[in-house]
């Protein structure tokens, strides 16, 4: 049984390097989910990631930040995993450094599926369970997909 | 584009001002008799007199074919369920507007959970505004173009480059690849031509090419140095998220709250930041609190007259900057030609937010210049054929008075264009444009 429910593509997933940017970590992971095949507009797919941000830090604290956006330009859910091993300045009202990102991209009206998803998300990644701090210790996109689909 | 907004307080007044100066179709629907009969009376938009939470009222007035509803009543969860129902009622794109900073913490569930696209808090953006002030001094907004190789910034000129007679078309050489696309001072927003000057304290919006951008704009002000302390004063929704957002970020954070049961429950919310319990509007506590050192000095109390008095008191101790909320809109031009140099409308943060959201559809980005007067946006230029393949200073005469070509945007080349430059098909386009020709212009391109 994978930790989120469903198998994460290791061609979703990227390792951020310590000093990164909360810009530039996002752009990093949209970038490799925007090659994906359910991403039918890349740029309007960029935009509205930043859009939400500009509106509200998706960090939810705890060290995890789920940037998430709905839109026309999703043929269905993907979600894309970013780790920083290191840690990224993403600007949550706790303060702490985001190690592990979550972007989920949803197609406008698949709000239940989303839902459910986020709620194994979310709560796999709740410290102290282990698997927040195991995701730490991975190098690999690979490694990642191994760990969460375990 | 068919906008309803349920409730014609501030935010919704506003936003209704600004959407129907575009010539947008806005209905708003507001229970209090008085305030419809201003809004009937102010602007060319239509009134339904009514609870804007009510299901059937909102079914009967045809919210299911809006293009943008915005909930903005007093009330948060009227609020959310106003917007809940304009969605499952089949409006397009939906925004709550909430003062409850838990409804936006939570937004990642929130939203879906009920169908809302936007739970947005003007206390929250104006927070954001501030924090962002403090953090990229001189920078008021920025937002990128072309898929991030245009860059567009506000800044405050601190110094000129049109000195000695001089002219913007002579100061900013036209290889530059950067164009001054907007001034606004004393309140007045305008689109400059070659032969404009520019003076210190004029906020100034440059448009260019990303790597060409730092170096123009260092024309007008100097590369400051980081703020690394602040003082603010107010331990309200405004005054603590800029304490939590620069928290730990910034050298010191000293927030004043003079209520001791409030200042008692911020503190343990903040690690670094320091919360005193004293009247930040004081002579006395200022100056024993050392406001001299500070860098910052951020009025945040919902109090307007409070915030401006209190913001030329720090400056007169010492205060490098001041910065203050204002939620009055009348009270805005007075608090430049008091010194304070930056005041933040909460509504205006929201409403234009939502302006941004309601035009994300057609335009691929839109930056809004301070109260809206001015837009910057982008289009795909191949349905505009009128303007195509023919030189700009003919190509302009098609276009609305004003409107003001910035950067044309070809593969990877961005071109800053002179009257003979060409748009073609294919190209992406930088427009500035007044807010009152934007869907004369939109029409232009939709062609």
């Amino acid at each position: 049984m994978s930790v989120f429910g469903f198998d994460i593509d290791p061609a979703l997933v990227t390792i951020v390097k310590g000093g990164t940017s909360k810009h530039d970590a996002l752009e990093q992971l949209i970038g490799v989910m925007a090659k994906h095949p359910a991403i039918t507009d890349a740029g309007a797919f960029e935009r509205a990631v930043f859009e939400r941000e500009s509106v509200m830090s998706t960090g939810i604290g705890g060290g995890v930040a789920i940037p998430h956006v709905r839109l026309k330009a999703v043929a269905s859910l993907i979600v894309g995993v970013g780790i920083a091993p290191k840690g990224i300045d993403y600007g949550t009202l706790d303060n702490e450094p985001v190690h592990v990102m979550v972007l989920f991209a949803t197609p406008d009206g698949a709000d239940k599926e989303y839902l459910r998803t986020l709620a194994q998300v979310m709560g796999a990644l709740r410290k102290g369970d282990g698997l927040y701090e195991k995701l730490m210790d991975t190098r690999s996109p690979k490694a990642v997909a191994d760990l969460l689909n375990a | 584009m068919n906008v309803f907004i349920a409730g014609g307080g501030r935010v919704g007044y506003h936003l209704a001002r600004l959407l129907s100066s575009e010539h947008q179709n806005v209905t708003v629907i507001e229970s209090d008799r008085d305030a419809l009969e201003q809004i009937d009376y102010a602007l060319d938009v239509s009134t339904v007199a009514g609870d804007g939470s009510n299901a059937m009222l909102l079914q009967s007035i045809g919210v299911g074919t809006a293009t943008l509803f915005v909930s903005s009543m007093g009330n948060d969860e009227k609020n959310l369920i106003a917007a809940a129902t304009a969605k499952g009622l089949g409006a397009q794109t939906t925004v709550a507007r909430v003062g409850n900073p838990m409804y936006v913490e939570s937004n990642v569930i929130y939203e879906p959970v009920l169908g809302i696209d936007y739970i947005l808090s003007p206390d929250a953006l104006t927070a954001l505004e501030i924090a962002h002030f403090v953090e990229e001094p001189g920078l008021l907004a920025s937002e990128s173009f072309g898929h991030g190789l245009v860059q567009m910034r506000q800044i405050v000129a601190s110094k000129t480059p049109t000195i000695g007679g001089k002219t913007l078309k002579d100061a900013i050489a036209p290889g530059s690849g950067v164009l001054v696309g907007v001034i606004v001072r004393d309140d007045k927003t305008m689109i400059p031509n070659g032969s404009s000057v520019i003076h210190p304290g004029d906020k100034v919006v440059l448009v260019g090419h990303r790597d060409k951008i730092t170096k123009v704009s260092r024309l007008f002000h100097d590369g400051d140095a980081k703020h690394s302390r602040v003082a603010i004063m107010g331990g309200g929704t405004i005054g603590m998220r800029v304490a939590q957002t620069l928290d730990g970020r910034i050298k010191s954070v000293k927030l004043f709250e003079r209520r001791e049961e409030r200042a008692d429950a911020l503190a343990p919310k903040l690690r670094h930041a320091k919360v005193v319990c004293r009247d930040g509007s004081s002579r006395v506590s200022l100056e024993q609190e050392h406001i001299d050192a500070v860098d910052v000095f951020i009025a945040a109390t919902n109090d307007d007259e409070r915030n401006i008095m209190a913001s030329v008191l720090a400056k007169d101790l010492g205060a490098k900057q001041a910065v203050a909320v204002i939620n009055q809109p009348d009270f805005a031009p007075l608090v430049k030609r008091l010194g304070i140099d930056l005041a933040v409308t909460p509504r205006a943060a929201i409403a234009n937010r939502i302006l941004k959201l309601a035009h994300q559809g057609d335009v691929s980005s839109l930056a809004i210049i301070d109260e809206g007067d001015v837009e910057v946006l982008e289009f795909a230029a191949s349905g505009a054929s009128s303007l195509l393949d023919r030189p700009l200073k003919e190509a302009a005469a098609k276009l609305p008075k004003g409107t003001l070509v910035a950067t044309i945007v070809r593969g990877d080349n961005v071109i800053v264009p002179s009257g003979e430059d060409q748009i073609h098909a294919g190209d992406s386009v930088i427009l500035i444009c007044y807010a009152d020709t934007l869907e004369s212009v939109r029409k232009i391109f939709a062609k």
